[in-house]
């Protein structure tokens, strides 16, 4: 194998090394031209094709609660194609023809396919590597932000049982317990009997006796994703049992 | 052309197994089948590298080649199988409860609270809180079999048949309103417990209001 790469011409290599050029800048030409830079951007790595159906599914299972009847054909394709290529045709051409062939009318009709094998396998390693590379990056990332999200989420429906809780105080008169048509002096341990956020600082300020302010601050679980730490703000009123302000 | 013969007989049968598997089950499971496959001929073509090399370099890059290529599958492949299976996970469990969660929170509470403001705070001529449930129009009821489902007033038209699901409870007095809501995704704590309309394993919430405040309960 070693002899017959040593005894590949300058042209070739240019040759070679251009075809393994329009092989990786084939998805990238498609995503020009098509707009569909999730697909083709990872054209031939059969493990973002399932990634994809996964996804698909599960927005359609999110949106409904069913599983799609869909068989995403063209991801199915897509992905064989990656396991074709690369790991299928590239290796076999480049292993048995680089070792096996033997005499001079052989060596010279399984140049041709060998050079082929090298071009796909040459795309292959550069190509399935980049993706080997990344994408536990790219997953690691996506886990720190949906953790981010997560815990916004969850203060938001903290925050909404404290405006929950606040308005119904604002509500009741003083003879049940309540603050008689007034936020005025409310406080957090007034309302908050039987609720308990362990690991977030909420505050309680009340503006004017028709409005309030709730403050949710925490600590973000991923510096690399949100420096700061996070906060929520949102106000009660009689009109609006949560109004939200801002987030960071 | 011993070659082709060989890369054509294992690209059908990796063809075969791919598709089979994949179109009629799932794709991780023909991805797995088929680089099943795919192992089996690359170990094929270690054999063929050991006997056949006419030099140590031979090996080595035949060899590399194969190892390359097996390590990047397997370190995409368990990357990426993890993820999908986290993210399906995420979608359909974590941010759909914490989605009916809150839509559960605001559309049971907001009535009954607003009710309770116009009882104590918007001077009524009654203090029957289910005639300024009604008279308010906080929302509809509407008749479903024996159930009474309540619609809440911002609730767009095309949307009113959507998960969560909100029920007016109409066996309780007449001092006294409870709603009951639950989501449609299997997403409640007890897969068995069985939901207001029937339905099974479903987050599940229940507001009650009385003159002395609204008491919202999980039930699932």
């Amino acid at each position: 194998m070693l002899k017959k790469i040593k005894n590949i011409s300058w042209v070739e290599w240019v040759l070679i090394g251009g075809f393994v050029i329009l092989l990786l800048g084939l998805p990238l030409l498609a995503s020009y031209l098509f707009g569909e830079t999730d697909s083709w951007g990872t054209l031939y790595s059969p493990w973002s094709h399932a990634v994809n159906i996964n996804t698909e599914i599960a927005i359609e299972e999110f949106r409904s609660g069913q599983s799609p009847d869909e068989m995403f054909l063209s991801y199915h394709l897509m992905a064989f194609l990656g396991i074709l290529l690369f790991y299928i045709i590239g290796p076999g051409l480049l292993i048995i023809n680089g070792i096996g062939a033997s005499g001079a009318k052989r060596e010279n009709g399984s140049r041709g396919t060998f050079q082929v094998g090298l071009v796909l396998v040459l795309a292959g390693i550069i190509n399935l590597g980049l993706e080997a590379a990344i994408s536990p990056t790219v997953h690691q990332n996506s886990r720190q932000s949906a953790a981010v999200s997560e815990l916004k989420d969850q203060m938001r429906h903290e925050m909404l049982k404290i405006g929950i809780a606040s308005y119904e105080h604002y509500v009741l008169p003083d003879s049940l317990g309540g603050n008689g048509g007034s936020f005025e002096g409310l406080s957090l341990d007034a309302i908050a009997a039987g609720l308990d956020f362990p690991t977030t600082d909420y505050r309680l300020v009340p503006v004017s006796d028709t409005l309030v302010k709730i403050v949710g601050v925490r600590p973000s679980p991923s510096p690399s994703v949100q420096k700061d730490s996070i906060r929520l703000v949102a106000h009660s009123h009689p009109n609006t049992i949560m109004d939200w302000q801002q987030s960071n | 052309m011993r070659a082709l013969h060989w890369i054509t007989g294992v690209s059908v049968l990796t063809g075969m197994v791919f598709f089979i598997f994949g179109l009629f089950g799932s794709l991780w499971t023909a991805l797995l089948l088929s680089m099943s496959v795919v192992v089996f001929y690359f170990f094929i073509l270690l054999v063929y590298i050991i006997q056949k090399s006419q030099s140590n370099w031979d090996r080595v890059i035949g060899i590399g080649v194969l190892v390359l290529l097996t390590g990047f599958a397997l370190r995409s492949g368990l990357s990426s199988y993890s993820f999908a299976k986290w993210n399906h996970q995420l979608l359909t469990k974590k941010i759909r409860s914490t989605i009916d969660r809150g839509i559960l929170a605001v559309h049971l509470n907001t009535p009954l609270l607003k009710t309770l403001k116009t009882r104590y705070r918007g001077n009524p001529e009654t203090q029957n809180l289910y005639r300024l449930f009604m008279e308010q129009n906080r929302g509809q009821l509407e008749q479903s079999g024996n159930l009474t489902r309540y619609i809440p007033r911002d609730q767009q038209k095309e949307h009113r048949d959507d998960p969560p699901l909100l029920y007016y409870d109409s066996t309780e007095t007449a001092d006294k309103i409870v709603l009951v809501g639950h989501s449609g995704f299997g997403n409640g704590k007890q897969p068995d417990f069985t939901n207001y309309d029937g339905s099974r394993g479903n987050l599940q919430y229940k507001a009650i209001l009385t003159p002395k405040g609204v008491n919202y309960v999980k039930e699932n």
